[in-house]
């Protein structure tokens, strides 16, 4: 944690400086946690196009260990799921996953209507079921076509959030978090995820329902100290609760007191 | 870029969007019921009236309650007094129209196809 601040002093050091790319990128290597091919990945060159490179990579989550399918990702891309543009900024762009459902459940329905499978039960025409399924998966399928990008800019301290290229929301940084999410059977297992959101966007499931608490804490906690944002356990009321940026007013209301939370 | 614009705002709010296809649903119910009544009160031609779709109907009134329901959550959320008050209007209408389905199909059971 306390090495952080001080990387990001020096790779803006080297981007007004100008040093060659060569000696950056050994030093970004030194002073990264993850790995160095990370490094050289946005920051020299400049170029929006890696933005964007995967947008559907939050559709692949697998079905068991998905804190560690996580993990794995994270190697790959320390940022995930965001990409840094520049040193302060990361961009995501993706697509809702009621994409594959909306389109899945209109073919299927499509098949059964225009073949006859399930037209006639017992005298009872019963096309309008899948005809209901093809209105629905229709309407899915197009309110998720437009692509979503979620620009975090700590360069000026707020959250952009667009869809196809039409602004939704713009806001401060304080309300853009990740937050574990608890939710527990009949018999008291709780199960956890991990879920990215905040103020009018869209919940991203980063982990869907895992049973290790350590482990997706853990997780959580590395993706929002990469990302630089706040970062909230699964009861309102915590002493695990990291919070990197407070809303404008908070130092002056009472009951808070300013404790600089390590992560 | 206007009709782009337009239909973008189509998908958002998210209320609005069910109750509207609530709406539509009652519409739907509302021909289908006139016709009905129209076929078993005044010109009695009981063959010409929706008792092969009544399934289908049912699961469909249904459905427009529960997305009228839904609408009128998001819609109590947002304070605004217009659309809670269109929102329950909605909700209100599918449910009466369900009652009225029911009771139609009540007094028109003995008119359906007989099967030995």
């Amino acid at each position: 944690m306390s090495h952080y601040p001080t990387l990001q002093v020096r790779t803006v050091n080297q981007a007004v400086q100008g040093a060659s790319v060569g000696s950056g990128n050994r030093q970004a290597a030194q002073l990264t946690v993850c790995t160095p091919t990370q490094a050289p990945k946005g920051r020299f060159s400049g170029l929006p196009t890696t933005a964007g490179s995967k947008p559907f990579q939050l559709w692949a989550q697998g079905l068991f260990c998905t804190e560690r399918n996580l993990a794995k990702r994270l190697k790959n891309n320390s940022f995930y799921p965001f990409t840094q543009q520049q040193p302060n900024v990361f961009v995501l762009e993706y697509y809702l996953d009621t994409l594959w459902k909306g389109t899945l459940l209109f073919i299927v329905c499509f098949f059964l209507v225009s073949f006859g499978l399930v037209s006639e039960v017992q005298k009872q025409k019963t096309w309008g079921f899948p005809a209901y399924g093809v209105g629905v998966g229709l309407w899915l399928m197009i309110s998720s076509l437009p692509r979503r990008r979620l620009v975090l800019n700590h360069v000026r301290g707020v959250y952009h959030f667009s869809i196809q290229g039409r602004t939704v929301c713009q806001a401060p940084m304080h309300l853009v978090y990740v937050r574990m999410a608890l939710s527990s059977d009949a018999y008291g297992r709780c199960f956890f995820q991990l879920v990215l959101c905040g103020h009018k966007l869209e919940p991203l499931v980063l982990v869907q329902l895992s049973e290790r608490y350590e482990q997706m804490e853990y997780l959580g906690r590395h993706i929002a100290r990469k990302l630089n944002i706040n970062y909230f356990d699964c009861l309102a009321t915590s002493y695990r609760h990291v919070v990197r940026h407070w809303p404008p007013g908070a130092t002056f209301s009472p009951g808070i007191l300013l404790h600089q939370n390590g992560a | 870029m206007r009709w782009r614009d337009r239909v973008a705002v189509l998908f958002f709010p998210q209320g609005m969007i069910l109750t509207m296809a609530a709406l539509m649903l009652f519409f739907v119910h509302l021909t289908v019921f006139a016709s009905d009544v129209h076929n078993f009160c005044i010109t009695h031609h009981y063959d010409r009236m929706s008792f092969r779709y009544t399934v289908v109907l049912m699961f469909s009134q249904v459905i427009g309650i529960c997305w009228a329901a839904m609408g009128s959550l998001y819609a109590e959320m947002t304070h605004d007094k217009f659309r809670r008050c269109f929102s329950l209007t909605v909700l209100m209408l599918n449910g009466a129209m369900f009652f009225n389905r029911l009771s139609l199909e009540f007094l028109a059971i003995e008119y359906r196809e007989e099967n030995h």
